[in-house]
């Protein structure tokens, strides 16, 4: 799976404006929400959902990355976004770092496997550190959407 | 004494190895005196970095091989090997009480 495949691209926030766990999940589902991808009556339900997710384990991976997720029956096919904060978030991520770098993903119950399949692609790709730094310096959507797809074309190492 | 143990061991996991389990498996690995590594088809993952587990993409029913080196190798191999296959009874709550592995999840192929 491509970032392509469940990134969506008018959701993309270069600057979070959020300092908490909970702003940043509700900006980056706003960012669905606006883009089109979830539905106004489904916004509550599904920041409740991934905030509940987050109370099982910190989905903050380390190296500055946090992956929020959850799965909701008001979509029929996985959607993400992107979102970076120059500041980073307090996240109690694994590591204890602050996370700069955010993949959002809320996907129908009924497919866990794009939902592992988009961890695989977010995780192999940033294990590329040029391309984790790139992607945390980026300043505007347009940075991040290029970044994305060299990401997609094989640009970086793995 | 230092061990070197490999076991294959098919992912149990309904969702396949997703973050919870991954995270699961790391904080396992690090309560034992042992190095692990998990591969899928000659791709290698640290069983310390969450993100190096995430990358193997591996899916329910996939065959995982473990490689342990340490003196706690075995019940390291035996933890995860229960983690990702686990049993009616869910997986492993701690270290100290070790469902064993399914006969067809034990293939081992070197011990010591």
């Amino acid at each position: 799976m491509k970032f392509a495949d469940f990134v969506s691209k008018d959701a993309v926030v270069a600057q979070l404006q959020a300092v908490t766990k909970e702003e940043v999940i509700s900006e980056l589902t706003d960012a669905l929400l606006k883009a089109g991808d979830i539905k106004a009556e489904d916004r509550d339900d599904i920041i409740r959902a991934i905030m509940k997710r987050e109370e099982l384990g910190s989905t903050g991976i380390g190296r500055g990355i946090a992956v929020p997720h959850t799965k909701h029956p008001s979509v029929d096919k996985l959607v993400g976004t992107v979102g970076v904060s120059a500041a980073g978030v307090e996240f109690s991520s694994l590591d204890g770092e602050p996370v700069q770098l955010l993949f959002l993903l809320v996907s129908p119950p009924d497919r866990p496997g794009d939902h592992l399949r988009a961890l695989e692609n977010i995780s192999r790709q940033l294990r590329d550190e040029t391309f984790c730094r790139f992607l945390k310096q980026s300043k505007s959507t347009g940075d991040i959407m290029q970044l994305l797809e060299e990401a997609d074309a094989n640009h970086f190492g793995s | 004494m230092t061990q070197s143990i490999t076991r294959l061991v098919t992912v149990g996991i309904p969702e396949g190895l997703h973050l919870r389990p991954a995270g699961e498996l790391v904080s396992a690995v690090e309560r034992f005196r042992a190095q692990v590594a998990v591969s899928k088809n000659g791709q290698v993952a640290d069983a310390r970095s969450v993100m190096s587990l995430l990358a193997l993409g591996a899916q329910h029913g996939e065959l995982l091989e473990l490689r342990a080196e340490g003196d706690e190798a075995d019940q390291a191999v035996d933890f995860i090997a229960a983690l990702l296959s686990p049993g009616p009874n869910g997986p492993p709550s701690g270290a100290g009480d070790l469902p064993m592995p399914l006969d067809h999840n034990d293939s081992r192929k070197a011990a010591r």
